[in-house]
């Protein structure tokens, strides 16, 4: 999910780059203090959820985590989501500087339509409730999946094809990512339902 | 030779921000790639395996480029804007952990907010990758076998939510203990990394390829 150095072309860089910055100051400034060890929390699940593989036929895709960061954290997902980027653009060379705010924005800005689908979620039961779930971990992903091959596509004419095979080649993660939250989300509001509350904002 | 968190972080951004909007590469544009490779010799095996494996993803979109975009040129200047860029970080970050960053983060005079959050998220992710790795044991001793199916999807997805719960548990223990110390969203480290002479010479690296890239001078 990660945009690498080099590909993508100044302007895009540029815009991209000064929108994931700015949602990210915005972030941090609606963190309050008593929301830090949540919020450090889920940037480290969101770090760690790349090293886990989930089985697709032959193959096995790794989580993104996005929705579950969103659901939990709200408008805060930016900045935990920013330092995981930082943390493996640091220790792997996955992304990198120039790239963070555009892999910030595809990756945090999604995870808002996460937050917003938990929350109508937890007001239905049942069937529409297990539903809303599945929508949580997929539609973020989903959203990601086009903002980056958005971005690649606006990078020049050259790279549409691979945009297009990039966003192919995340259909198993929405449909998996969806699963996992449906089933992740339900067991959390049985478990441990004082985790999902969103008292954060200043 | 060995670099500083802090002088390392700027240098690969620095760098970064040269190289990746060059519309053409030039062999004078991977003389600090090449000269901080040079000085991490002794890291040599790890970095170059470790660039190998992240070339294999850039490969798979320069040849997209190539074969459906029918632009070689194109594709070629990702390629080599790409590995000017991995080969400079990778060298200077290989053989530092996390905390080294948080370090040089703070060293950089980098907002509180972030720092003391980027301090958090190392701690948490050390207590998440041991209990991820408890449980996955645990699944192991009892025969658990991934497989495309809903039942390997619901272990999983359990896992995780007890992995979020247990690791929620130590976390506030964490948050407590720091504030019964006087944590009011401020960190003091008194355990700096401090600047090293090999970090004069990445500067001085630096500087010559940018009067190199904008002084005209080739």
């Amino acid at each position: 999910m990660h945009i690498s150095e080099g590909v993508l072309s100044a302007p895009v860089l540029i815009s991209t780059g000064a929108a994931g910055a700015a949602l990210t100051v915005f972030g941090f400034y609606k963190m309050k203090t008593e929301m830090l060890a949540k919020t450090a929390l889920m940037s480290s699940l969101f770090f760690v959820g790349s090293f886990i593989h989930i089985p697709v036929g032959p193959t096995s895709v790794h989580l993104v985590l996005n929705g579950l960061v969103g659901a939990v954290l709200g408008v805060c997902a930016f900045p935990a989501i920013m330092v995981a980027l930082v943390l493996q653009a640091l220790m792997f060379q996955f992304g990198g500087f120039t790239t963070l705010g555009t892999n910030i924005l595809v990756m945090a800005l999604p995870a808002l339509a996460g937050y917003y689908l938990f929350r109508l979620g937890m007001k239905t039961a049942g069937k529409k409730r297990w539903a809303l779930f599945f929508l949580t971990g997929g539609v973020p992903v989903l959203l990601s999946a086009v903002l980056l091959s958005a971005v690649l596509a606006l990078s020049g004419s050259r790279l549409y094809d691979t945009a297009k095979a990039i966003f192919l080649m995340h259909i198993p993660v929405i449909i998996i990512e969806g699963i996992v939250s449906m089933y992740l989300f339900n067991f959390l509001n049985k478990v441990y339902p004082d985790f999902l509350r969103t008292e954060y904002e200043n | 030779m060995r670099f500083s968190p802090a002088a390392c972080i700027f240098c690969a951004a620095v760098y970064s921000c040269m190289v990746a909007f060059r519309q053409q590469i030039i062999p004078a544009d991977a003389v600090f790639a090449a000269g901080v490779m040079l000085l991490r010799i002794n890291f040599l095996p790890e970095y170059f395996f470790r660039i190998l494996k992240l070339n294999l993803m850039i490969l798979f979109i320069c040849a997209t480029v190539y074969l459906f975009g029918d632009d070689a040129r194109h594709a070629l200047l990702i390629f080599l804007r790409y590995n000017l860029i991995v080969c400079a970080t990778a060298a200077m970050f290989c053989g530092m952990n996390s905390t080294d960053f948080y370090y040089g983060f703070y060293t950089l005079r980098l907002p509180h907010k972030f720092t003391v959050l980027l301090f958090f998220a190392v701690k948490y992710i050390e207590i998440i990758g041991n209990e991820y790795e408890k449980m996955r044991n645990s699944l192991k001793v009892r025969n658990f076998r991934p497989k495309t199916d809903a039942f390997t999807y619901r272990t999983l997805a359990y896992l995780l939510g007890m992995l979020l719960v247990r690791s929620m548990d130590r976390a506030q223990a964490l948050t407590q203990a720091m504030k019964m110390r006087g944590f009011s969203g401020r960190l003091y480290p008194f355990n700096f990394r401090p600047f090293f002479p090999a970090d004069v010479v990445a500067a001085a690296l630096l500087v010559f390829q940018f009067i190199l890239i904008y002084g005209g001078l080739v």
